[in-house]
């Protein structure tokens, strides 16, 4: 039996998946589908509408594997190494200083809760 | 026929890269910055081109859509466990996720970008597949957004925690907040090595940033985008 649940899980997501962008469609909002699925499953869970048994498998495998799929839009970039060459400078800056600006601006603020641990 | 060799060889090479990396867990040797760099390296060199390529591989691509609607499962998981803390973590998000992007506007405007450059750095606080989404909603360069992320995941991986000590931030919690939302994937795998706590705080981060920013970067670009114009 555990071995279906790949399918049971995949059959759920998809209908997220697919529910997202019937709404998407129908209220014209320029948000990606995909995260409007993922709240649409976040919710079906919280208000226990889905067990989270029957999306363990399939959600776990799907995201442990996410790098790989991501790897043929990934090598797009190819097709626009001038526009990469011609920015060199602002791309160089904003790798370097957006992590740091970001790492310290939400690091500050984190550190301001209180945790239980 | 070559669209099957195309996948085995893509996935083969990710496994292969998978297992480097187990073996040498730096962010150096991030199994995407591998794969990326040795497919366009083989692209390159053997003159085949990316649009074949990517046709090919679409079966490998259909997947990325349900991954990221799978990621409400650990945010669920989590969310049972640091319910306390999910407010603050929304916040976090929201702050890192506009600072992010008001700071990229900014610096695109001062070296006189054009508007397709700008668009494509404005969601650079998220995981490269959201990425991906997103700055093709607003019109940008999806690929090249992704290959930023990834590689401001791989700083983060690097320097992320070094540079947090040296801010005086010592709670496992907010390190692994700071960096699930400026180095996304990788740095919550640094996160995750680090300490437990800081990689559950890491990944939710992670979660909450990718989906505030589908919702709030295309308004916060349209509202830059009218202040400036």
């Amino acid at each position: 039996m555990e071995k279906f649940n790949y399918i049971i899980g995949m059959f759920y997501v998809l209908i997220c998946l697919y529910s997202a962008k019937m709404l998407i469609l129908l209220t014209g909002l320029n948000i990606p589908a995909p995260l409007v699925g993922l709240i649409i499953l976040f919710l079906l869970l919280k208000g226990r509408i889905l067990a989270p048994q029957r999306l363990a498998a399939t959600c776990q495998s799907l995201i442990a594997y996410m790098a790989l799929f991501f790897i043929p839009v990934g090598v797009g970039f190819i097709e626009h190494l001038q526009l990469i060459a011609q920015h060199k400078l602002l791309i160089l800056s904003l790798l370097f200083l957006l992590p740091c600006l970001v790492l310290f601006s939400v690091g500050k603020l984190a550190a301001k809760g209180k945790y239980r641990d | 026929m070559t669209s099957i060799l195309v996948c085995i060889l893509t996935i083969g090479l990710f496994l292969v890269a998978r297992q480097v990396y187990k073996s040498w867990p730096s962010p150096l040797l991030n199994p995407v910055l591998i794969c990326i760099t040795i497919i366009t390296l083989v692209l390159l060199l053997t003159g085949y081109k990316y649009p074949t390529y990517f046709q090919a591989s679409i079966p490998i691509d259909w997947f990325l859509e349900p991954a990221v609607v799978a990621l409400a499962y650990p945010l669920y998981q989590q969310y049972t466990h640091i319910k306390s803390a999910f407010k603050l973590l929304i916040f976090c998000a929201f702050i890192g996720v506009s600072v992010s992007t008001i700071f990229a506007y900014a610096l695109c405007v001062f070296m006189q970008a054009d508007s397709d450059l700008t668009s494509t750095m404005m969601a650079l606080s998220v995981t490269s597949p959201i990425t991906l989404l997103i700055t093709e909603s607003l019109g940008g360069v999806p690929s090249v957004a992704a290959a930023m992320v990834i590689l401001i995941g791989v700083f983060g991986g690097v320097f992320g925690l070094k540079l947090l000590t040296l801010l005086n931030i010592s709670q496992p919690q907010a390190k692994g907040v700071a960096l699930g939302v400026s180095c996304h994937a990788i740095g919550t795998a640094a996160a995750m090595e680090y300490h437990p706590l800081a990689g559950a705080f890491a990944s939710v981060a992670m979660i909450l940033s990718a989906i505030i920013s589908a919702f709030w970067v295309p308004i916060l670009f349209t509202i830059l985008n009218s202040l400036y114009a």
